[in-house]
């Protein structure tokens, strides 16, 4: 370039666009962009938040499942009898404490009241020397055991013990049910099929509903009613409110009309009376529920449902009774569903007298529908030992107090297996999917139920059912809200394989000449160096 | 004097169509013309929101600048038929603007040209710059900025492209005056407007470097153009303040640009894209988008270092085509520039093929609309083929013209054919590389 050119106008000439400085800043230019302001920006905004959780005290739990369930025994004998009590707790040492397998190990204490907690929760046995033919227990509301010994010789005493741990071992504390709910929970074993109480037995909920209906299919006919508050209030709210710190129970009841079941009882002649009388056999029972179902509503509430069904028989079907299966007429007239609910056939007495409107009977149906709601709630009725133990009744409230104790101990049980569970289900899906975003309340909510498994399982070790109760119900809400939670359901979480699809599309097409051009800078590189070597070597 | 013509048949075309109120509906209900940004039914909204309660960002309203809704209110109480008057005076000053940045850019491009004529090679007179271009390109530019049926469009909706087409109008102009004041001046305002001119600060370095009567360093032309715009801009920002004493005001317009949250069809490619996004990769996408806009500065200012106005226009194009909520609008105003670059045309490819595709795409686009909207019997996919039709149209455009530009550089030194005899050299220019 001459110096005549004046210098602004020098770059009106000037072909640097083209030159190799140039074009190289210019690649280089981009290049810090893309991998500057690019790679981070990428990195930073597709990262998955995962809060923290506490996976190895999971697997901990997990992996040590036992259960240790303490129950104090005291043994209260008359006043100059200290001796006997020593060998009646040796007795019954042996014969309790012989079977420790499986993963809960029952721990019968004998150690002196030393642990005044709020309640003794644990089994009180008095002993009586009387001059009775043979000895007899009896089971009081409390649970206190009273005994009754002719004597106090060691083959009787040792009698004494096979009698209690018999008692103790399947009623009250009933370590068979509990094994057998804790391997369905953990699918260890498979005889919880054979347990009839288990199957029975609802499953824990925090809440139930309690739906009593009452229906009438030809209200033309015989139309019934009821008053339900009235009624629940005297019969069902005594044993409520007793079962309240494991239950949350909603009653709701309804009378439905024109609701009928399609069924064909058959016909008997009753040979006293010659009266005809209807049945239904054992295998009709098993249809008749699904036809009305759907008209119960029972899933208008989000919680789970015992539905109990009180049904008028239809006028030409009076008296309709229900067969068991060895033949006898059943004395309730009522069948119960297992984790369902409970159903009983009202027969209406006296059809041609009633104007219409019968009020349905407190006393018939309730006295049904209790003792299938405490079946439902994992207690037995009547249970048979021997005829040498005799229960006592347990009064308006339905309930024992060694009854309460045994549901606390039974939830609290299940409730520390499920949520164990849960929270192993729940891991073992998160390290598994890496890229599903976990929220911190999830994270509260594990930790919690962690805590609360801990510090049931410590109450548990002690013999504190209350405490026990109160983290494990805890724990168990913590694990399946963490489990259930919507977020974790939802397509938050990318597999590796669609972030391929979702990239391609534009990063392919723009990458193209990007690539191309650094093909050409790199063969130009080449024939660089190339050119020098030649330059080299012509020199 | 035909400059003037056309200036009075734009304004008369104006004038007319803003008595037609059909054709005021049809077409401020257009997606292409209007944006959430720019619409003038959304700043008539916020105004009345702002005259009801305090504040007027609302997410669904008003998304422009404050002062601009200061003035415009200002006017509308006091003056309402000024309003229309006001767009018209903004385009009739952006086409004397443009006419006279044409004018002094071809002159001072033809006298570089005669200085420089012994470095030329010979033979190339048919293709360089001829007097007869510094005398009939500005008309050309005036008329068709006045007359073409964008800014006829833009004007009649009273969108806000108006405003920021004059004010890179009179960047344009100082740009070739080489005063760094103005230019800054300029770029601040159309900065505080959309976001997006912010890029054009590279250019007004290289420009003042060129243009600039006393000459200087590169690095300091730099340093006073970012001093400049920053004060300008602190102004500004200020005034605004002032007026909404609010800085979630302030910051609410420019998040709106960046993050894009309104997906209503526009003549662009965000919408399309966002609507169907995951919410995992929404971000990031939104910062692809937004980077893909900016990416291109720097480096075409390093390759066209020496070709400061080019780069303006090449920055201009650019933007207008790939930000958040373009509109015929942004391109109408490059498009008119074209015939400064008519001595580069020999060089075009296919000028034919995007003049027709550019064409194809406008006509079809408020077709599949009705047939989308109104007939019920297409989707979306067929508006934004249409418009996808338009962007790439408009791109090719501008790469064409690019490498015409280029082309043209190279043959006025190295001669009109490529080297004869033996070697066959490729004349292989490539933007990026």
């Amino acid at each position: 370039m001459s110096t005549s050119v004046n210098p602004k106008h020098r770059t009106f000439l000037s072909n640097d666009f083209n030159s190799k400085k140039t074009q190289t800043w210019a690649a280089i230019s981009i290049g810090v962009v893309i991998f500057a302001f690019g790679i981070p920006i990428w990195w930073k905004t597709t990262e998955v938040y995962r809060a923290s959780l506490p996976f190895d005290e999971i697997s901990s739990l997990y992996e040590d499942k036992s259960l240790i369930v303490k129950v104090p025994i005291l043994v209260k004998v008359p006043e100059n009898a200290d001796n006997v009590a020593d060998i009646l707790t040796n007795a019954l040492k042996l014969d309790l404490n012989n079977d420790m397998k499986g993963q809960i190990k029952f721990l019968y204490s004998f150690d002196d009241m030393n642990s005044k907690s709020n309640k003794f929760t644990g089994i009180v046995i008095r002993l009586h020397v009387k001059s009775t033919e043979q000895m007899e227990a009896h089971v009081a509301k409390d649970g206190t055991i009273t005994c009754t010994l002719p004597n106090t010789e060691k083959n009787t005493i040792d009698q004494l013990s096979l009698l209690i741990r018999d008692l103790i071992k399947d009623v009250i504390i009933n370590e068979a049910l509990l094994h057998h709910m804790v391997g369905n929970i953990y699918r260890t074993t498979h005889e919880d099929r054979h347990d009839r109480n288990l199957i029975k037995m609802v499953q824990a909920n925090p809440k139930f509903e309690l739906l009593f209906s009452l229906l009438c299919p030809e209200p033309q006919v015989q139309a019934a009613t009821w008053d339900m508050e009235k009624d629940s209030e005297m019969f069902l709210t005594p044993m409520l409110n007793k079962l309240q710190h494991l239950f949350d129970f909603h009653v709701g009841s309804q009378i439905l009309y024109y609701t009928a079941i399609p069924y064909k009882p058959k016909v008997k002649k009753d040979e006293q009376n010659k009266a005809l009388y209807r049945y239904l056999t054992p295998q009709q029972l098993s249809l008749v529920i699904n036809p009305i179902e759907g008209r119960l509503g029972s899933q208008v509430s989000s919680d789970p449902t015992l539905n109990f069904v009180v049904y008028l028989t239809e006028k030409k079907f009076t008296p309709l009774y229900i067969k068991t299966e060895n033949g006898d007429l059943s004395k309730s007239n009522a069948f119960l569903v297992p984790r369902w609910g409970s159903m009983q056939f009202y027969n209406i007495k006296n059809i041609s007298e009633s104007n219409g409107l019968t009020r349905v009977d407190p006393q018939i149906f309730m006295s049904a529908f209790i003792p299938h709601l405490r079946i439902l709630l994992g207690l037995q009725n009547n249970p048979y030992v021997g005829e040498q133990i005799i229960f006592e009744d347990a009064g308006y409230e339905n309930i024992a107090d060694w009854e309460l104790n045994y549901l606390y101990r039974l939830r609290t049980v299940e409730h520390i297996a499920s949520s164990i569970h849960t929270l192993h289900s729940l891991s073992k899906l998160l390290n598994q999917i890496s890229n599903i975003v976990i929220n911190d309340n999830i994270a509260t909510e594990v930790y919690d139920a962690v805590e609360s498994i801990i510090k049931a399982k410590a109450a548990l070790k002690n013999g504190d059912l209350e405490t026990a109760l109160k983290y494990s119900k805890k724990a168990f809400i913590a694990s399946e809200t963490a489990f259930f939670d919507p977020t974790l359901l939802e397509l938050l979480y990318f597999p590796e394989d669609q972030k391929f699809a979702i990239y391609i599309p534009l990063f392919l097409p723009i990458s193209l000449p990007i690539l191309i051009s650094l093909r050409y800078a790199f063969q130009r590189c080449r024939k660089k160096d190339f050119d020098e070597e030649e330059k080299e070597k012509t020199d | 004097m035909y400059e003037i013509c056309a200036l009075f048949v734009g304004i008369g075309l104006r004038m007319w169509l803003f008595r037609m109120p059909r054709v005021l509906l049809w077409i401020s209900s257009r997606p292409e013309i209007e944006t959430p940004l720019t619409s003038w039914g959304r700043l008539i909204e916020g105004e009345a929101l702002m005259r009801n309660s305090q504040s007027y960002q609302n997410k669904h309203s008003y998304h422009g600048s404050t002062l601009l809704l200061a003035l415009i209110s200002y006017l509308n109480l006091n003056a309402p038929s000024s309003v229309e008057i006001l767009f018209i005076a903004s385009d009739v000053i952006s086409a004397v603007a443009l006419y006279l940045f044409a004018q002094k850019f071809l002159r001072k491009e033809l006298k570089s040209q005669k200085e420089c004529k012994e470095k030329l090679f010979k033979g190339v007179s048919s293709i360089l710059i001829k007097p007869e271009h510094v005398s009939k390109v500005p008309t050309i530019i005036c008329a068709l900025y006045m007359c073409n049926p964008f800014s006829l469009a833009t004007c009649i909706s009273k969108s806000s492209v108006t405003f920021n087409n004059l004010f890179l109008a009179l960047f344009l102009l100082s740009a070739v005056q080489g005063s760094i004041w103005q230019m800054a001046f300029y770029v601040a305002l159309s900065t505080y407007e959309t976001l997006y001119p912010v890029q054009l600060l590279l250019a007004t370095g290289l420009c003042a470097w060129k243009y600039q009567e006393k000459p200087s360093t590169l690095k300091i032309c730099y340093l006073k153009s970012l001093a400049c715009f920053t004060f300008w801009m602190a102004l500004i920002l200020t005034l605004s303040f002032l007026c909404e004493p609010t800085t979630s005001s302030l910051l609410s317009h420019y998040k709106f640009i960046l993050s894009a949250p309104d997906q209503t069809p526009n003549v662009g490619v965000f919408w399309y894209f966002f609507t169907e996004v995951f919410d995992h990769f929404h971000t990031f996408f939104i910062c692809v988008f937004q980077i893909n806009v900016l990416i291109y500065s720097i480096p075409m200012s390093i390759k066209l270092k020496s070709h400061p106005v080019f780069l303006v226009f090449m920055l201009i194009a650019i933007t207008g085509i790939f930000k958040s909520y373009p509109s015929v609008g942004d391109a109408s105003l490059w498009l008119c520039l074209l015939p400064l670059w008519s001595h580069t045309f020999s060089y075009l490819r296919y000028p034919s093929v995007t003049g027709a595709m550019l064409l194809t795409s406008t006509i079809l686009c408020p077709v599949m609309w009705h047939m989308w909207i109104n007939a019920h019997s297409a989707n979306a996919n067929f508006y934004f083929a249409a418009t996808l039709a338009y962007t790439t149209a408009l791109v090719l455009i501008t790469t064409d013209t690019a490498m015409a530009y280029l082309n043209w550089h190279v043959r006025i030194r190295e001669g009109l054919k490529p080297c004869v005899a033996g070697t066959s050299e490729k004349a292989v220019l490539r933007l990026m590389n």
